[in-house]
């Protein structure tokens, strides 16, 4: 480019470019390279995803990144749970640390005499600019160096790591943490207190908690050392909650939390399996339970736990099988105000009727099953099924006046069967003309391509994914 | 109507419609700063870093654009890859220039600070990027490959460890 543009001049032309077009640009010029390099808007567009798992080659790739002049704000390390590749990989983070911006790191694993026989400082990173940090499986040493180095994150996700110390340091200093992810912990070290308790100073808008912990005991502290300090600062500012993998009394503790008048939490999930359904969480919106099983102990605790949130309840997600005909009845009643249920693949005991339901999402493939739940929900308007059915068809565009949208993965002419042929197409005619109100017709798998064809030709609201 | 008289750097003057002239930030500032009313007709406002070939353009492209609404600041996603199939036919013809007088509009453009006109003149010079390869782009720009065979495949073997965010 003959003339010069300045640095803003070319950040203002980088932004309309893809990844594809700046890393072409990168090798246009020395010129073009450096200012690419430089550019905080194409670094943006760019991961830098370091994954090699031989030492040899590893190695060879630290000599070649000494030549490194990009400042990466997006890097990616997989470890290999390989102390010499986490060594490398962690002197390459060294020489980028100013610039990253987002950073995920698994499998690493520094070793103790590795870190006793350097100098233990020059391990640690600067990472001034760190917003995002996800680590998962990661050692107490490695976990360590990240937790102590950054203190302007707004996003920290945890995976498979002890909460030590200097976890509860981390949390600590980082003020501007907005969404945190702790996903099964594996334990807490004895030291996580070693500072004390002290108020976290971060105003949290997502909390999400899942321990997969198997004994019961270490649950229990998880949640009552970790969780609840947590939750009884954040409980004024959260505004989705996603608690799972917590049963008994310890989930009293968090409901007890959340019980607040001012609780503000819009989005709930979380498992309720013992008696602890007289909690009222206000405003809350969104309910999703996500068990296995669901056994009639649950079922009363779950009745009574929706009734008293029915003023605010939009949204209820069951991702179980098994429908008790007393929670049906809560689900199904008219006073309640969910307008989206998405439910489980058993529904055979479900009755009521409840008009405010506009959108449905189930598995379930029993056909009779189904016109039972949509003859309970006269007003749906939107209605993602596993499959189908002609019969289904016929039913829906019958029954279901207000039906704008149906989305589905398979179509089946005869019972059980995906593979659709176009001189079966006219026994659908009829019904897709009934079909005129249908604002959308989601396919997301066909087998034949000409039946395809022929019904987007028929009816040109359909759609094929 | 008021207009206002404008200086290039070869000492052209322009007269032109104050609110064309104000469609540039530069100037709406300078004229607060010099106290420059709007009734002083005998005032020219100079303008040493745009020279008359360019200014010309300018006041066409804000005459043209004078009554568009001023876009929001918050439609800016800052992550985001922009569009650039979104330009009207009237600005790609009036863009229908050379190179040289292109990338003059953009340092004009900045100069004078004419959203509008730099976010179109760099839209522009994006589309002449887009799905070209090193050496098309090179051809395209008149650039000449200074690397060394070793720098080359150094950037090459890089972007190799490269994947979209």
């Amino acid at each position: 480019m003959g003339i010069t543009l300045t640095d803003n001049n070319f950040e203002l032309i980088f932004q309309h470019l893809s990844f594809n077009d700046i890393l072409n640009l990168s090798q246009v010029s020395k010129n073009l390279s450096e200012i690419i390099s430089n550019s905080p808007k194409c670094m943006l567009k760019v991961t830098l995803n370091l994954h090699i798992d031989d030492n040899n080659q590893v190695v060879e790739f630290l000599q070649f990144f000494r030549q490194n002049k990009r400042k990466y704000q997006n890097v990616k390390v997989d470890c290999h749970n390989n102390h010499y590749i986490t060594e490398k990989y962690m002197l390459i983070l060294k020489t980028i640390e100013r610039s990253i911006v987002n950073l995920e790191v698994k499998n690493a694993s520094f070793r103790w005499d590795e870190i006793n026989t350097r100098n233990f400082h020059d391990q640690w990173l600067i990472l001034t600019d760190l917003k995002k940090l996800k680590i998962c499986s990661i050692n107490d040493y490695t976990a360590e160096i990240f937790f102590i180095s950054c203190t302007y994150l707004e996003q920290l996700h945890v995976e498979n790591v002890r909460l030590s110390k200097y976890f509860n340091y981390c949390l600590r200093v980082n003020e501007k943490l907005k969404d945190l992810k702790i996903l099964h912990p594996q334990g807490i070290s004895y030291d996580y207190e070693f500072y004390g308790f002290t108020a976290y100073n971060f105003n949290l808008d997502y909390l999400h908690f899942n321990c997969k912990e198997n004994r019961e005991k270490n649950k229990h502290a998880f949640l009552k050392r970790v969780i609840y300090p947590i939750l009884t600062t954040q409980v004024r500012n959260l505004k989705r909650c996603r608690i799972k993998g917590v049963y008994f009394d310890a989930v009293n503790i968090v409901l007890e939390t959340l019980n607040q008048d001012d609780f503000k939490c819009k989005s709930l999930n979380y498992a309720v399996t013992s008696a602890h359904a007289k909690f009222t969480i206000n405003d809350l919106q969104f309910f999703c339970i996500e068990m296995n099983e669901i056994h009639a102990e649950f079922c009363n605790n779950l009745m009574v736990f929706i009734e008293r949130q029915n003023d605010s309840l939009k949204k209820i997600c069951i991702t179980s099988n098994i429908i008790d005909e007393d929670i049906s009845c809560i689900l199904f009643k008219n006073y309640l105000n969910v307008d989206y249920l998405s439910i489980g693949g058993s529904l055979e005991l479900i009755n009521g009727r409840n008009d405010k339901i506009t959108k449905i999402i189930t598995s379930a493939t029993c056909i009779e099953e189904l016109k039972t739940l949509l003859k309970l929900s006269p007003c749906l308007k939107v209605l993602q099924i596993f499959s189908l059915s002609k019969e289904l068809l016929e039913f829906v565009t019958k029954e279901l006046k207000d039906l704008e949208i149906i989305k589905f993965h398979f179509m089946d002419v005869d019972s059980y069967s995906s593979d659709i042929k176009l001189e079966q197409l006219t026994s659908f005619d009829p019904f897709l003309r009934i079909c005129d109100d249908l604002h959308e017709l989601l396919f997301q798998h066909f087998v034949d391509d000409s039946f395809a064809e022929e019904l987007t030709r028929t009816w040109t609201r359909f759609y094929f994914k | 109507m008021q207009t206002i008289k404008l200086q290039s750097s070869d000492n052209e003057i322009f007269e032109c419609d104050l609110a064309v002239a104000k469609c540039s930030a530069t100037i709406r500032t300078m004229l607060e700063d010099l106290g420059i009313d709007e009734n002083s007709e005998d005032e020219v406002v100079p303008l040493p870093n745009v020279n008359s070939a360019i200014l010309r353009k300018v006041i066409q492209f804000c005459t043209y654009h004078k009554d568009d609404p001023v876009p929001s600041s918050t439609d800016d996603d800052e992550n985001k890859e922009k569009r650039t199939d979104d330009i009207t036919s009237w600005d790609a013809d009036f863009l229908k220039v050379d190179q040289g007088t292109l990338f003059e509009l953009i340092l004009a453009a900045n100069y004078l600070d004419i959203r509008s006109l730099l976010d179109v003149t760099c839209k522009t010079v994006a589309n002449m990027i887009k799905g070209k390869t090193p050496d098309e782009i090179r051809k395209t720009f008149n650039i000449k490959n200074d690397f060394t065979p070793a720098e080359e495949e150094q950037v090459r073997k890089e972007n190799t460890w490269c994947e979209e965010k």
